[in-house]
């Protein structure tokens, strides 16, 4: 316990939830005051996490507010400290950007009318990220609800600011549906494991060994936090809530929300007790449907907000089937657990990277254009070369291009699905690792198909539309965010052994809690040191062999000299940019060959007579997951709240009917039974 | 650098200087089996240098991706030389799931190809990049479980160990069936990639049937021959894995215990890349067979030659079961 790491914890909390009020009342300087809390509270608590997580040490602060139930108790653990770096760096970036944003949503609001209430919306900004630090620090199973509460909370008042059309309230209306039905399972879990432990601390839960049910709270869990981390079938809130939300705010959502979903089942991971053997199978089919459902929708959307959406359920997926696979090699007792648990982490942290700059510079072009479906856009590189380059590098990292990150942790994936195949007796054991493997090579074949496709259809090439051509560099705050974000993606693929040392203490740690020997753990980083220290050497050289093969290159045009001139078009000299290849042509063939995933529809028209008139062809890849749920359960419920409307309709004879019913029954019951 | 390293670089070395003698090996076989003369062997080294020689022209729509296309593609062609071994000595650089690199580098190559067709803005370019990128993302994951079955057989995650122990004649035993479907499953898999008929046709003058040639349409002068030659070095590649799974040749001791070539050492030397290249070039014949043999597929069929792939994977996985 050190005195100075609890004050500044105490000061991170202070700094957000007075800054939250403080912009309530600050008026014009509301932007100000609450971006000033969110960048320092963002830096303090980065450094405040970093060195935790480094130092090992366990964190326990107790306020002594007057909670109804349980107590108001903080505890930054090693889990804790690995999630809290993503949320405070987002939460210093998004601050930074926060005035800026709320400036250019205040001159769309003045041109359409719309109002903007922009200390409000500083409040829940700043609220949001106090919600998710409380969330992953609360060590109190009724605080724990409480915190997720408010986080689950504050993006339905701030994906929408300005409420601009009917697909923006949608979007906010299935994220509270969403948000309120994730909180069921959760009240569930923890009234249950309350009851059993006798308290609510989760001190009390992992001291306690056996649980009655320890599969039905994973169950729950797993639905639970699943919801929030945007796992297939539970994403539907996801591609609306992060396509709609101003760049800001879909930072905060994308690269550090999803995380704490993540963190949720960790931690019920290590309070449930020894992990179950189903419950591998179950993180992995998940992991296998989310991971390939969600890139394969991200891939025929024409949204690129939504593919972006899509592609972090994809992401969840990896991970989700990588926890599953190291709870497998647990129960073999194989190195791989430890390869597998440190490409999770690493791919948690890499994805809060590449996702977020991605969400980042996507905005940017959102911001002038004005519309994100790719039919509309193209040859943005040519016009913001800057955010382009961002985007670009972004796109590399989340297709898994060495040497950048995204690449770095699927190589440990990877590695850690061979060994354990190799390591594997049993035949199911066998199957289960290579089957785990193969998905994971064709989700990074189709995440690298999205991601060529969103970007090379949206900046390359001609500009499609005039809105296109309206793209403009944002202001240069923008710009070092995205830029910050680009270097840390970059430099992330060659600290490779670097994150691994920092984090090693905490896998050994956690890996241990899900009884795994210390030796075998050992074994298992250290290969993983090798596979990385490796990747890092060959990234280098990779990139020294670029850049002399470039020049080589330059040095050969230099001196033939080159000429500019139109794209070959068999032949044709007048190509338009109408004759590029689109989104939904580019698309159309997978989509078609995998069909039952991906649903794509066509209505195509009837022409009829001679002379037929104008005519639509058109083409949706709906959401079949939503659809689904709708069918499921929506629509029934709708159906019986409607026909329960009947029992009350004001006439007064049938509520004398219904007193009579009930005296009746009453009578008889008196009479009958008593 | 001990003498294991100088022969690992030797044998880079010799493939970097070979690789566009494999292409004319194909067309030579393709001529005769046509009744025709054919083209000289070594045209694609006369066609690189008059490439090199010419300036090019940009199309006025294109960006840096254009140009860089060319670069990574070769980059990665020869960074993926560094993780293969030449025969019989371990590649450059060997560690734990090195195989899964040599996918990540194609897959570099083709998100920078794939960026290049698409950055020209040209309808039958996107077509191109289209196709491309569907076949591939189907091709990684069987060509990636390929290599994993390979692991498991020879109980190694480096490339180098895996085709090392294939090559003894004491491994093979009582596996050839394994590794006679695998190296079929990964023929199928080198002539998508390499985009080859019955996939692709490199002769093809149709730009609405092609795939490779096409997203290169664009493309002239060194950035041309930056392509051609890191497509020529892309096949020398996969031939090689090929030739390193069915070479049923013993492995003699090269190197003695202070790690200098042996007594035998250059003769052996001598024989094993001499075996290796007849085999590397077998491959290049078989190619060329295979194309005067059959005519290209249509594109919707392609996905079952792919399918046709993961099924002999998936077979040979079997047959490794019967025995383990």
């Amino acid at each position: 316990m050190e005195p100075h790491s609890l004050y500044l914890f105490c000061a991170v909390l202070a700094l957000l939830v007075g800054g939250a009020f403080c912009s309530l009342i600050a008026g014009r300087a509301a932007a100000a005051t609450a971006s000033c809390a969110c960048v320092a509270a963002g830096a303090v608590g980065l450094c405040l996490s970093l060195y935790l997580l480094l130092s090992g040490a366990t964190l326990r602060v107790s306020f002594p507010l007057p909670l109804p139930l349980g107590e108001c108790l903080f505890c930054v653990d090693r889990l804790s400290s690995v999630f809290l770096p993503p949320v405070f760096l987002l939460a210093l970036i998004g601050g930074a950007l926060l005035p800026g944003r709320l400036k250019s949503l205040a001159a769309e609001a003045a041109e359409t009318g719309a109002r903007l209430a922009v200390g409000r919306h500083c409040f829940f900004f700043c609220f949001l990220i106090a919600g998710m630090v409380m969330t992953l620090t609360a060590a109190d199973a009724v605080l724990f609800l409480i915190s997720w509460e408010i986080m689950s909370l504050m993006p339905f008042f701030l994906i929408s600011p300005l409420d601009r059309d009917a697909n923006e309230r949608f979007a906010v209306w299935v994220y509270l549906t969403a948000a309120h039905l994730g909180v069921l399972p959760l009240l569930l879990l923890f009234a249950g494991m309350g009851a059993e432990a006798g308290g609510t601390d989760f001190a009390l839960f992992a001291t306690r060994g056996a649980w009655s049910h320890p599969c039905l709270y994973f169950m729950l869990a797993l639905v639970g936090f699943g919801l929030k981390a945007g796992l297939v079938p539970l994403h539907v809130w996801m591609p609306e809530a992060h396509s709609s939300a101003p760049g800001h705010v879909a930072v905060l959502l994308s690269g550090a929300m999803l995380n704490v979903g993540l963190y949720g089942i960790l931690r019920v991971l290590l309070l449930a007790g020894p992990p179950e053997a189903w419950w591998a199978y179950a993180l992995m089919g998940a992991g296998v449907l989310s991971g390939v459902t969600g890139i394969l929708l991200g891939l025929v959307q024409s949204d690129l907000k939504r593919t972006l959406a899509y592609s972090s359920a994809e992401n969840m997926g990896i991970i989700c089937l990588a926890l599953g696979g190291a709870l497998l090699a647990c129960s073999i007792g194989s190195s791989a657990a430890a390869l597998l648990l440190a490409g999770v982490f690493l791919h948690i942290w890499n994805h809060s990277l590449f996702k977020s700059l991605l969400f980042l510079a996507a905005n940017a072009v959102k911001e002038h254009t004005h519309t994100m479906l790719i039919q509309r856009l193209g040859g943005l590189h040519k016009r913001i070369p800057f955010t382009g380059g961002c985007f670009a590098l972004g796109s590399a990292a989340i297709a898994g291009i060495p040497p950048l990150n995204g690449f770095m942790s699927e190589l440990l994936l990877y590695t850690g699905f061979a060994v354990g195949s190799k390591a594997a007796g049993n035949t199911e054991t066998v199957l289960l690792f290579w089957g785990a493997f193969f998905v994971l090579g064709a989700i990074a074949g189709m995440a690298l198909f999205a991601f060529t496709q969103a970007y090379g259809l949206a900046f390359l090439g001609a500009p499609r539309s005039a809105q296109s051509c309206q793209a403009r560099e944002p202001e240069t705050l923008f710009k070092a965010a995205m830029l910050l974000l680009a270097l840390l993606c970059l430099c992330a693929g060659f600290a490779g052994p670097l994150l691994l040392k920092a984090l090693s203490p905490f896998l050994v740690w956690f890996a241990s809690g899900l009884g795994i020997p210390t030796a075998v753990c050992a074994e298992g980083m250290e290969a993983a040191a090798t596979v990385l220290a490796w990747y890092a050497a060959l990234g280098a050289a990779l990139l020294a062999l670029f850049v002399l093969v470039s020049l080589a290159r330059g040095r050969a045009v230099g001196k033939n000299g080159f000429a500019e001139g139109v794209t070959w078009s068999c032949g044709y000299c007048r190509p338009t940019a109408r004759m590029q290849y689109t989104g939904g042509a580019f698309a159309r063939t997978f989509a078609m060959l995998l069909h039952p995933l991906a649903r794509t529809r066509t209505v195509t028209p009837k022409v009829q007579g001679l002379f037929p008139g104008r005519e639509k062809a058109i083409m949706t890849s709906p959401d079949w997951p939503t659809e689904l749920w709708s069918s499921l359960l929506f629509r029934p419920v709708t159906a019986v709240a409607e026909a329960a409307k009947n029992l009350q309709t004001g006439l007064v004879n049938l509520y004398i009917l219904y007193i009579f019913i009930a005296l009746v029954a009453a009578l008889t019951w008196a009479l009958g039974w008593a | 650098m001990t003498s294991q390293m100088i022969v690992a670089l030797g044998g880079m070395l010799l493939s970097l200087l070979l690789a566009p003698l494999l292409p004319g090996c194909t067309n030579r076989v393709k001529a005769m089996m046509g009744g025709r003369k054919g083209r000289p062997l070594l045209q694609l080294y006369f066609d690189l240098c008059r490439l090199m020689g010419k300036s090019p022209v940009y199309p006025g729509v294109t960006t840096y991706f254009f140009k860089a296309a060319p670069t990574a593609c070769l980059t990665s062609a020869v960074a993926a030389l560094t993780v293969l071994p030449f025969w019989p000595v371990a590649a450059p650089a060997n560690f734990s799931g090195d195989f899964i690199l040599l996918a990540g580098l194609f897959a570099m190559s083709r998100f920078f190809l794939i960026l290049a067709a698409l950055d020209t803005g040209s309808a039958f370019e996107g077509m191109g990049a289209s196709r491309d990128a569907l076949f591939s993302a189907l091709a990684e994951p069987i060509f990636l479980f390929c290599l994993l079955l390979l692991c498991r057989q020879a109980h190694s995650l480096t490339l180098s160990g895996m085709t090392t122990v294939a090559a003894g004649p004491a491994a093979i035993q009582g596996y050839w069936m394994f590794y006679l479907m695998l190296a079929f499953a990964l023929f199928l898999l080198l002539l998508q990639e390499n985009s080859r008929i019955p996939v692709d046709d490199p002769n093809t003058h149709l730009e609405l049937t092609m795939i490779h040639e096409v997203m290169i349409l664009d493309h002239s002068g060194p950035d041309l021959a930056f392509l051609e030659y890191a497509a020529a070095l892309k096949l020398w590649i996969f031939s090689l894995l090929i030739a390193g799974l069915v070479l049923p040749l013993p492995s003699v001791p090269l190197f003695d215990d202070g790690g200098s070539l042996g007594p035998h050492g250059l003769a052996g030397l001598a024989v094993h890349w001499g075996t290796t290249l007849l085999a590397i070039f077998g491959v290049g014949a078989l190619v060329g067979l295979v194309e005067s043999l059959m005519a290209r597929l249509r594109m919707e069929r392609v996905p079952q030659v792919l399918a046709m792939a993961g099924a002999f994977a998936g077979l040979a996985a079997l047959t490794l079961w019967r025995q383990a």
